[in-house]
This record gives C-alpha cells, sequence and structure tokens, in this order.
C-alpha cells in the first residue's frame, strides 16, 4: 500500500522548513546510534546505491522493497543536500560568525552535515561530500552488507549485524533528535541561532513522512517489520524530545551560567518589535520572561490524558511551574526533574496506548483540550499541534477509522491551523484557536 | 551671550527632533530624601513659583538676572509636566493593566518618577501631584527658602535650606539618573515594566537638559552668581556617573542569582528585540562573547572609553580590557561578574575625581571627536544603544566647537552628515550598524 501521510498543506510547510534543516546523527544513549559504531567501515553511497541495488531505476520483482531508495533520497530527500548547504551564502555568514575557517571541514557543521564518522572508518568509495546519506541513519554497510543480501536474511539477522534500527520509534526518535533538536549531546545551541542558523524544528512521524518515505508500509512490510502503530511512534517522539529537553536544560540551569540556553525557548518571545509599545506580545501569563519551549511537553500531557489521567495532572502541574517559576532556578529543576521521572513513568504505560488501539482522534481531541490548558498557545505549540492533528488524522484514515471524505473534511479544517503558521512573528493565537475550534467540531462529526 | 548662542545653536532640528522624541517619554523627579538638610523643608507645589509675577511672568524679563518665565516653557513644552498625565494616558493604562495596578496615578511603582517625590518631607495644602515632575521635583523643597530666595538683601545659604543644585553636573547627574536610568532607590526599572509597555530609558545628561527644554539662559550675571556648567564637561560627567552607576544596579539587583534569568533591563533591548531574519550581531573588539547571547548595555562605558582615550589615556587602556571582561563574567556566573565591576568601579570613581574640575578645550574636544567616530569606524556601535549615545555625544561635541566659534576644524557638510546620522536612528527595527558604521569612517576620516 502506498501512503501519503501528510496533506498537501502539510507539505507545504514543511518542506520549506526541510530545506533549511538538514540532518544527520548523534544523541542521548549512544553507542546505539549508527555513527557510533567504532568498528565497522562505512562503505559511501555508491555501494548502497548503485543501479544494480538500492539505486535501481526499475522494479525488482521479487524485492520486499523499493529499490530505488537512492534515487528516492537523491532527487526528493533534503538530507541528500546537506553538505552543498554548506557552502551556500548562509553557511559562509554563519562560520564567518562564529570565526570557523570553512563550513565544509568544520566538525562542529559537519557532524550533522554528513555522515561524519573517523577517517579509519572511511571506505574506498565513502566520501563525507554526500551529504547524510545511507549509513547516516541505517548504519556502517560493512557490518551488514553480505548479511543483508543473504537469501535467508531477515530484518532481526540484519538488526543483529549492524543496521540500525529505524523502524523502532524510539530508535529513529533518538536518531533523528540528535541532529534535529539541540539538546545536551549534539551541543547545538542558540549560539548557532545568533550567528544565522536557521530554526530546529521537528516532529517525529511528519518529518518521517516529509523525508519523504523510501519504502511503503505494505504489507510485506508489516509482516517483516512488525512495525509498533504510527500514534505509537508519534507519542514516542514526543516524549524523547521532552526528554532530552529537560535533561538539556537541566545540565545547563544547575551549571551556574546566568543565562539558561536560549535554543530552548519560543524564538519569538524576545525576538518581537518593541518599536510600537501598544503591540508588545504577552508570551505567557507572566510579563517579560520568555517561555521555554513547552510544545512536545503539551503533546506528552495530552498522551497522559488518554492513559493515566492522574499522571497528566502532575505533569500540568510542572509544566505550569516552568513558566511560572523563573524567578527560581529551584523550582525550575525539581520542576524538570519531575517532569523526566514522569514521563518515564508515562512511558511504561505506553503500552496500553498500543494494546487499545486508541484512535488517532480520540488523541487529537486530547491534544486539543491539552493546548487550551496551557493558554495562550505560543508559537511553537502551534506549530507541534497541527503537525500532530495532522498525523492523527491520516493515521485514522490508514487504520480506515474514517473514509476518505471525513478525512478530506478535516483535512480542510486543518489548513486553516496551517495558514495561521505562516508568519511567526505575526502569529496570533485568538485567530489559530479559533480554527482549532472548528477542527474540533469537524472530529465531533466525523466520530 | 555667547552661551545663549550655544544654546540656540545646539538645538539644531535634527537633534531637537530626535531627542523630543526621546524624552516624551521620558518624565522625570529625583531621589533627595538624603541630599537635604533638616529644618523641616515641605513641598509647596508648583503653583507657589509659577505666579505671574514670580517665575510664570508672560515673557522674558529683561531686568532680572534669571528669564522670570520658567513656569512657561516647562508647562507648554517641557514633558516633565506631562508626566502625570501620562500615567493615566493609553499607554498607562495598558501598562497598568497589565501589571494589575488598581491606578497607575496613585501607585507608588509610577508616580515614584511621574509625580515629584516627596520621600516623606511635608507637602503643604498646595502640594499637587496631578503636576507631575514640577519645579520642586529638581529644585527641591521651597518651603524654607521660598522667601530668601526671592530676598535681594538675604545672606542665606539656599543649599542649606532645601533647594537642590542642578547647576552643579555631578548633582544634576545624581538626580536625571535615579529616574532615568533608575538608580534611584524607590526608582527601580524592571523589565517585567517594559514588557508591560514601558518605553525603554534612553538619557544622555548634556542633551537631555537643552531639550528640557532649558528654562535659563547663561549670561553674564548667571556666571557671576553660579559656576558655569560647559556643555561638554557635563557630558563627560553624565558618561561616567551613567556608566557607574548603572553597574552598580547590575551588581546589586538581588535576584540576578536565584533567577533563570538576569533582570533585562541591563541588556541592551535589540539585541533580543530583532526580527530572526535579520542577524545583528557582528565582531566588535569591546565584546570578545559570540553570536546568540544578549549583550549587557555598555553604552555608557563605550563613551567613556573614548573621553578617556583624551583626558586619562592609560585609564582608557584599562577601561577597554574590563569591558572585554564584563562581557565574558557576564556569561560566566555572579561573583565573576561582581569581581569585574568592581575592577571598573574603582577605575571610574578614579576618573570622576579627576575630570571634577577639568576644562576641555578644542583641541581636546576635536581629539574626542575623532576617537569616538573612530571607535564608529571599527564597528564599536554595532548595538542601538550605542549608536544613540554615539550619536547624541558627536552632534553635541560639533555644536560645541561650532559655539566657539571652531567650525574650522570641522568638514564643510557636517550638518548633513549630522542629519543622516539621525535618520539611521529613526527607526529601531530598521537599524543598520553597518550603514553607521561606514558613515562614521566617513566622518572621522574628515576631522583635522
Amino acid at each position: 500500500m502506498k501512503r501519503y501521510p501528510a496533506r498537501t498543506s502539510i507539505y507545504r510547510l514543511a518542506s520549506l522548513w526541510v530545506t533549511l534543516m538538514i540532518s544527520s546523527l548523534c544523541l542521548g544513549t549512544e553507542g546505539d546510534l549508527p555513527h557510533k559504531n567504532k568498528t565497522d567501515k562505512f562503505l559511501g553511497i555508491e555501494t548502497c546505491g548503485s543501479s544494480t541495488c538500492h539505486g535501481s531505476p526499475e522494479p525488482w520483482r521479487n524485492a520486499t522493497v523499493l529499490m530505488k531508495e537512492r534515487l528516492i533520497w537523491e532527487h526528493s530527500d533534503p538530507h541528500s543536500d546537506s553538505f552543498e548547504s554548506l557552502k551556500s551564502p548562509r553557511a559562509k555568514a554563519i562560520t564567518k560568525n562564529l570565526n570557523l575557517k570553512n563550513a565544509t571541514e568544520a566538525p562542529q557543521c559537519l557532524t550533522c552535515h554528513t555522515t561524519y564518522i573517523p577517517e579509519e572508518q572511511r571506505g574506498e568509495k565513502f566520501s563525507l561530500t554526500s551529504g547524510v546519506t545511507c549509513e547516516s541513519c541505517h548504519g556502517p554497510g560493512g557490518a551488514f552488507l553480505s548479511t543483508h543480501i543473504q537469501p535467508d536474511s531477515n530484518h532481526i539477522k540484519n538488526v543483529e549485524a549492524g543496521l540500525y534500527p529505524t523502524d523502532s520509534p524510539i530508535h529513529r526518535a533518538k536518531l533523528c533528535l540528535s541532529c534535529h533538536q539541540a539538546n545536551a549531546v549534539n551541543k547545538f545551541s542558540h549560539r548557532y541561532y545568533g550567528a544565522g542558523h536557521p530554526r530546529l524544528r521537528f516532529e517525529l512521524e511528519t518529518y518521517t513522512a516529509i523525508q519523504p518515505y523510501h519504502f511503503n508500509r505494505d504489507a510485506d512490510y508489516k509482516r517483516r517489520k512488525n512495525p509498533a502503530s504510527q500514534v505509537y511512534a508519534w507519542a514516542k517522539g514526543q516524549m524523547i524530545s521532552s526528554l532530552n529537553l529537560s535533561e538539556s536544560l537541566l545540565t545547563n540551569v544547575k551549571s551556574g551560567d546566568l543565562l539558561p540556553e536560549l535554543a530552548h525557548f519560543e524564538c519569538s518571545d524576545c525576538h518581537q518589535s518593541i518599536a510600537d509599545l501598544s503591540k508588545i506580545r504577552r508570551p505567557n501569563k507572566y510579563f517579560g520572561t520568555p517561555s521555554i519551549n513547552i510544545s512536545n511537553l503539551i503533546m506528552v500531557h495530552a498522551i497522559a490524558s488518554s492513559t493515566d489521567p492522574s499522571l497528566a495532572k502532575k505533569i500540568k502541574w510542572n509544566i505550569s511551574t516552568l513558566l511560572r517559576e523563573t524567578h527560581s532556578r529551584s523550582s525550575i529543576v525539581s520542576a524538570l526533574s519531575n517532569l523526566t521521572k514522569q514521563i518515564r513513568i508515562l512511558d511504561t504505560s505506553l503500552e496500553k496506548l498500543e494494546a487499545r488501539r486508541v484512535p488517532g482522534l480520540t488523541l487529537a481531541k486530547n491534544v486539543i483540550s491539552s493546548i487550551k490548558q496551557f493558554s495562550p498557545t505560543s508559537y511553537y505549540t502551534a506549530e507541534m499541534t497541527a503537525m500532530s492533528l495532522s498525523n492523527l488524522v491520516v493515521i485514522d484514515f490508514e487504520d480506515k477509522r474514517i473514509d476518505s471524505e471525513k478525512r478530506a473534511e478535516l483535512e480542510q479544517k486543518l489548513d486553516r491551523l496551517f495558514e495561521n503558521l505562516g508568519n511567526e512573528s505575526n502569529f496570533n493565537h485568538r485567530n489559530y484557536l479559533r480554527a482549532v475550534n472548528a477542527f474540533a467540531t469537524g472530529i465531533e462529526n466525523a466520530l | 551671550m555667547l552661551c545663549e548662542n550655544l544654546v540656540q545653536n545646539k538645538m539644531t532640528d535634527t537633534t531637537l527632533k530626535f531627542a523630543v522624541s526621546f524624552s516624551f517619554f521620558f518624565l522625570s523627579s529625583l531621589t533627595m530624601a538624603s541630599e537635604h538638610l533638616a529644618g523641616e523643608p515641605a513641598f509647596i507645589g508648583a503653583m507657589s513659583c509659577g505666579t505671574s509675577t514670580c517665575h510664570g511672568a508672560r515673557s522674558e524679563s529683561s531686568v532680572s538676572n534669571i528669564l522670570r518665565n520658567e513656569f512657561n516653557p516647562w508647562y507648554e513644552n517641557d514633558p516633565h509636566s506631562q508626566s502625570y498625565k501620562a500615567l493615566s494616558g493609553p499607554l498607562g493604562n495598558q501598562i497598568g493593566q497589565n501589571l494589575g495596578l488598581e491606578d497607575t496615578s496613585s501607585d507608588p511603582l509610577c508616580t515614584n518618577c511621574h509625580v515629584t517625590p516627596t520621600n516623606g518631607h511635608k507637602v503643604s495644602e498646595n502640594f499637587d501631584p496631578s503636576e507631575g515632575v514640577s519645579c520642586e521635583g529638581c529644585h527641591g523643597p521651597a518651603s524654607l527658602w521660598l522667601k530668601p530666595h526671592s530676598d535681594p538683601n538675604t545672606n542665606a545659604n539656599l543649599l542649606e535650606l532645601g533647594m537642590y543644585p542642578t547647576e552643579i553636573p555631578d548633582r544634576r547627574a545624581n538626580l536625571c539618573l535615579s529616574c532615568h536610568l533608575g538608580s534611584g532607590e524607590d526608582q527601580i526599572v524592571t523589565h517585567k515594566m517594559m514588557a508591560a509597555g514601558h518605553p525603554r530609558l534612553v538619557f544622555e545628561l548634556s542633551t537631555f537638559s537643552l531639550i528640557q527644554p532649558a528654562h535659563y539662559k547663561v549670561d553674564a550675571d548667571y556666571r557671576s552668581r553660579k559656576p558655569e556648567a560647559e556643555e561638554v564637561h557635563v557630558w563627560a560627567i553624565g558618561q561616567i556617573m551613567a556608566a557607574r552607576q548603572f553597574l552598580d544596579l547590575v551588581k546589586n539587583h538581588d535576584s540576578v542569582e536565584n533567577s533563570l534569568f538576569p533582570e533585562f533591563t541591563f541588556y541592551e533591548c535589540h539585541t533580543c528585540h530583532h526580527s530572526v531574519d535579520t542577524i545583528r550581531w557582528q565582531t566588535r573588539r569591546s565584546n570578545p562573547l559570540g553570536p546568540g547571547r544578549p549583550r549587557l548595555n555598555d553604552s555608557t562605558i563605550l563613551m567613556s572609553i573614548s573621553l578617556l582615550k583624551i583626558v586619562a589615556p592609560e585609564s582608557s587602556e584599562k577601561l577597554a580590557a574590563l569591558i572585554r571582561q564584563l562581557h565574558t563574567s557576564s556569561a560566566a556566573n555572579v561573583r565573576n561578574l561582581e569581581e569585574t565591576i568592581e575592577q571598573i568601579d574603582e577605575l571610574l570613581a578614579g576618573v570622576e575625581q579627576s575630570i571634577g574640575n577639568f576644562n576641555f578645550n578644542p583641541d581636546q574636544v576635536v581629539n574626542i571627536l575623532k576617537e569616538l567616530t573612530g571607535a564608529g569606524k571599527d564597528g564599536e556601535y554595532s548595538d542601538f544603544s550605542s549608536a544613540e549615545q554615539a550619536v547624541m555625544a558627536v552632534a553635541l561635541l560639533v555644536d560645541n566647537l561650532k559655539a566657539n566659534g571652531n567650525s574650522a576644524m570641522l568638514p564643510d557638510n557636517i550638518d548633513s552628515k549630522l542629519e543622516d546620522f539621525y535618520k539611521m536612528l529613526e527607526n529601531e527595527d530598521s537599524f543598520r550598524p553597518r550603514r553607521l558604521q561606514n558613515k562614521m569612517k566617513n566622518l572621522t576620516g574628515s576631522i583635522e
């Protein structure tokens, strides 16, 4: 089955972002991640993507996969431009501002813009200039090349040999977030924004879809990989993002630096004009204090509301503390520590979500209820909400809970949400909320 | 009448336009509790001063040693007379609502600067808060000196009776900065207030004294009665005191250590408040911090570095090193920051003393001008507040040279160059540091 998960407006908006946001690897529980493999050789795209293998212009008769993966990557996936982007005028400006010599040679840039591995692991055909390639995500070909072409090969054997399990939501989340989020491991910080780097945005399922997919989630795929549901994947992405955020902020807040890491805050809370004082936007209930980017945390709250309402209450309290108690570092530290624990507890109940096959639209209702509990909705939360709701609609369509007519109706309403996200500096949370309410009515009609 | 010319010359149209738009928002008062001696002085209100037979004459007097119509320019043109009204204007209401204040017209948070502060002194029945920042806001509570000050035969020391010596530059600086920087004991200005809608504070002692507008003329009899405050000197004292008091606020802000954020009012507004589409950061020798960090508003320290280059070159070098240390330590921890501030304060305190009696000759004025514009050429004014301070300083130095008959030391088209500077500052959102840098380069190259 061919899947086109995201609607046109997601594509429109997200492809714009993605061109600016070109990723690779590295993170959290390291060792797991492809580039942390310290022994096997990385063979390069010419090895994986030759015209007789994954660069085949024609489908293979008995192949379980598309076999034209390289072509999709090369033509449509921004990862293939990630190294080239280091030569752009913008990249030159950024490197100059950061006092780096050359973006194409700076480890700070290469670590996310290429498959950045040590010299001795680079195979003959490997080239850094290919950008973020097959092996950035799938692991070093040297480890599993021979295994995966055996007639009796299977996914489990391949993974054992060294293939990275991108089908597993937690592994995929950690992999993607190692570059697509500022966090403790990749050391991406507001410094890079100040120098001109585009903003990092990420939602696991949306970005997996708009990459675009170079695989089909068909019957055969499901048989081979027994993948988790997409609702579960979405939830896992939100939780890992939140854990990364609190881990990174905790380290930083405890460090004694007079400023917290600004990459974790809403850009436009500070980056707004003060030329007309009657038009200053108030980001939260508190004046003059930027808000931590709580967009993922609010989604986590929505997930908890579906599986463990009493836990949701505690999560809500701690998220509110993050916004309210900025005058007290110790309150922030304890709220972040609490949230870390609570997300880990939530993780154990996530199986419930999976077992009950909670419908996407049920979660969508919870998402809407959650964002209303943290009013006014910030731009990032609005963005995360729109992407999440969009996924949840598609998921229900694919699970045949709603038909194409209902999907189209809902997507039309979702378009209004995305329209409100066109310009960050003009974002109006009231207009956005109206669009959300219209969508909520749509859900009631669809159920 | 030389100084009369000075005042008039100084008020070029552009300076006026530019500065009036600033000062419209900056409605000041004073803190003087500690400045007055005992004897129970009381505030008696502007109407006691501004009667038509005293300071409220219809026109300037040709016989008196003062203008006699001081009340009128205050009432008609001086934003201080509107300071109370501002509290219940649209912006005042907005701020009050945002901060949850019941009544901005009576809340001390507002009235401590928007009304003549009485600091616990007695108040007569004629004192009316709605007069805003009036005569006594600057000149001191008048009950004890009202009579003697109009008596031609008195020997009374008016200052001892509660009059405030506004003609002495450092005393005037103290007075103005208490509100225009928020350095007074009860005049704290916070980023919370700013976020609720309060305009940012901009101040330069000499420029703001003149655009108030001045309600006195420095002529022969003025000089016979009071020491003349020479404008370059006023500027110099104003910069150093503003720098010291600013740093003192940074150092003593009590919540800094426990709060997630430092008090943002100490930071240059536009280092954060700019569009994400316009990268504002650029390298600057006085700030070793890389991009992506808010920067302390170091505008008055930058001015002081150029000033000291001429009057105390060694201190200037030390200050240039310390300003870098200041920025570095602002990215470290409170302890480092405090230590650095103490070092800067010690240095500036010494300088303040030594320039107490400094008279600037035309060569020195030109040299300061060269230093300021030279620093501009080097890109030192990439932050909007520094650009503002630099342009005000350049304008007043130029006017000083002109007023003293030294126009020959300036390039011919200096007026149009100044006009260009002001234009570049008209819109804080579209300010482009590089353009200012180029104009500064152009000007510094054309000064002899």
